[in-house]
């Protein structure tokens, strides 16, 4: 070994280092994508809208006047507004918009990512480094994780601190609305790097992320309404058919109650985060199966 | 002990439903440290296949195979590599820098040796003035640079090259053969994969053919280059009657060529040099003037054409034997006697 060679590398392969080599890639490569620029630009906005164009003006914990622009007065019909009331519904709209379009969108953006790693030309120059196969799956992942984290934490925070400012009231189960809707994202997007890895395609991925996003509703309503399953129960075929749906319940994500949870957590509801919980195995076994098939291929 | 060693590597892609292609079929090889290596053979022949599965990019389907005495295809043993592909894809909104940057973070380099490394690099493959460009509007040329320089970002100690040169002018290609050669000199080891025969030609000192995924020749360049003991022996005379009767007893290993007036030229086939010595006795004797002897060398492309040749040849004797040919991965049964 030559004495140069010694003195700059490590011994052994630094995975640590790798993996946030990989985050910070994924970083650098949104920045230079006209989505996110798109995005950042618009939650900018709409924090700007929030923290100028809405005054309210607070007496004894209620809501005295609200006014746009600080001239046009918003009629609240008469009666008094609790400030903690005002501040759910506003934060209770956004988790809304969020943990639907918002994820949605979220999808859209990062669905690419594990495609692109595995773009020929560059996956040789990336798998022949001296770096275990599932690193540059798992790099790549939490690179993802991170710019969408990120964005979220733009745009929560900055609608929490500005509510905070404006009413003197810092609702922190919007706080978790914000995690839950992130937990969401995680697991959709698990399913999609799976898709990712083994299609190369990104408008597979894509579609896959939102296919899990959007199967969540259905396998809820099938779950949640006994008389539809006491229905199927009625011959083998719709027994069959029941114990298939039910199984999907259980091995999907269960995005629509996330959904749904993080508007409970908005409004100070007590929570249960079975719904999570229950969807984390999905996860983490689409992620180890990604890992598997990656590490299997020829490149 | 060899820096990269493969043992009856085999590769067969496809799978149950697909077409099967058998792309190395028994590969055993060895390369020493310090040494040049180039590996030859047309398209498909397999070169690819092995480089990948010695870097870990392929795996393969049986046999085995070291690097720096670690498992090809671990991490561990990409430490000290320097891989420059054939096919690469750099993403376009990088710049010449911060691609070494990333791949030096993934060599697990500190800031400062990632920032030395890379000034160095860039400089030794006259990119130095690009660094900060973006990678999307660099030329093929360009391109090739930098992924030289990707590769010796570690100052690796074994330097793997996909055709190197390939899109490279001609003054380019002198200033790479020149940085490979004075990695050479620093004790590196280097694995060129080319079609290239000339600059496998100047910088190799041992090469491999393979056809069909078989080694079928294999050896210094200097022997296969020169088979058998041949000389151009040019004298100073027309009188070829004169040489024939002094070259008698051995004149059916003399063969006339075509000379310019006032000389004769005569390719000499020997078995050794001491039979050489005593034919040039007798021309001497003879009193004929000897204005030059040379030993006659084939180039490597006529050797390389000479061995696809006669590998073809052979695999196709052997698919129109008994059973004749099924499909491509038994046009040569494994296992017949095609390297020399």
């Amino acid at each position: 070994m030559s004495a140069t060679t010694a003195a700059i590398l490590p011994t052994s392969p630094p995975t640590g280092r790798q993996v946030l080599a990989l985050v910070a890639y994924t970083l650098r490569e949104a920045r230079h994508k006209w989505t996110f620029v798109a995005l950042f630009v618009l939650t900018t906005l709409f924090l700007l809208m929030l923290a100028t164009v809405v005054n309210i003006d607070v007496v004894e914990g209620t809501i005295a006047s609200a006014r746009l622009f600080g001239t046009i007065p918003l009629e609240i019909g008469g009666t008094k507004i609790q400030v903690s009331e005002a501040v759910t519904v506003i934060q209770a709209v956004i988790v809304g918009l969020l943990s639907t379009f918002g994820l949605v969108l979220a999808l859209f953006i990062t669905g690419n990512i594990i495609p692109r790693t595995l773009n020929p030309g560059w996956v040789d120059l990336l798998a022949s480094q001296p770096v275990a196969r599932p690193v540059l799956i798992l790099g790549r992942t939490l690179g993802a994780m991170t710019v969408v984290t990120m964005s979220l934490t733009y745009l929560f925070g900055g609608s929490w601190m500005i509510l905070t400012w404006k009413t003197g009231f810092g609702n922190a189960g919007f706080l978790v609305a914000g995690l839950l809707i992130l937990f969401s994202f995680f697991t959709c997007y698990a399913g999609m790097v799976l898709a990712g890895v083994i299609t190369r395609s990104s408008p597979v991925s894509i579609l896959a992320g939102i296919g899990i996003w959007f199967a969540g509703i259905p396998l809820y309503f099938l779950h949640r309404f006994e008389e539809w399953t006491t229905a199927f129960r009625a011959g083998w075929p719709r027994t069959l058919a029941s114990a298939i749906a039910e199984t999907l319940y259980w091995v999907m994500p269960k995005t629509a109650e996330l959904t749904g949870r993080a508007a409970e957590a908005t409004r100070l509801e007590s929570l249960s985060l079975t719904p999570a919980w229950t969807s984390l195995p999905f996860a983490f076994v689409s992620l180890a199966l990604a890992c598997w098939w990656f590490s299997r291929q020829d490149y | 002990m060899p820096v990269i060693q493969a043992q009856k590597l085999e590769k067969i892609y496809g799978g149950v439903l697909g077409t099967k292609v058998h792309a190395l079929r028994g590969v055993d090889l060895e390369v020493g440290r310090g040494e040049a290596f180039g590996l030859l053979g047309p398209n498909g022949a397999g070169k690819t296949t092995l480089v990948k599965i010695l870097l870990g990019l392929v795996s393969a389907s049986s046999g085995s195979s070291t690097l720096l005495g670690q498992p090809a295809g671990t991490p561990i043993s990409r430490l000290r590599v320097g891989y420059m592909p054939e096919r690469r894809a750099y993403p376009s909104f990088l710049t010449a820098a911060q691609v070494l940057d990333l791949f030096g973070k993934m060599l697990g380099m500190d800031r400062t040796a990632r920032q030395q490394r890379s000034e160095q690099v860039l400089e030794e493959v006259e990119m130095g003035k690009w660094r900060d460009q973006r990678v999307g509007g660099f030329s093929k040329g360009m391109q090739q640079r930098l992924a030289l320089a990707q590769a010796l970002l570690p100052d690796p100690e074994v330097l793997f090259l996909d055709e190197p040169t390939e899109g490279i002018d001609p003054l380019g290609r002198v200033a790479i053969r020149h940085i490979l050669r004075g990695n050479l000199e620093k004790g590196k080891t280097l694995f060129l994969n080319s079609h290239m025969l000339t600059e496998v030609e100047m910088l190799c000192d041992r090469v491999a053919i393979l056809v069909k995924g078989e080694v079928v020749r294999h050896g210094p360049l200097a022997s296969l280059t020169a088979p058998e003991a041949q000389y151009r022996i040019t004298l100073g005379t027309e009188d070829t009657e004169a040489v024939k009767r002094a070259l008698a007893g051995i004149d059916e290993a003399a063969e006339e060529l075509q000379a310019p007036p006032g000389q004769s030229i005569w390719r000499l086939t020997v078995e050794d040099r001491r039979q050489l010595n005593a034919a040039l006795d007798r021309v001497r004797g003879a009193e004929i003037e000897i204005e030059e002897v040379r030993r006659v060398r084939s180039s490597l492309e006529e050797v390389f054409v000479e061995t696809i040749t006669e590998a073809t040849e052979r695999a196709g004797d052997a698919a129109q034997g008994p059973g004749g040919a099924l499909t491509e991965e038994i046009t040569v049964p494994a296992g017949e006697e095609v390297a020399r």
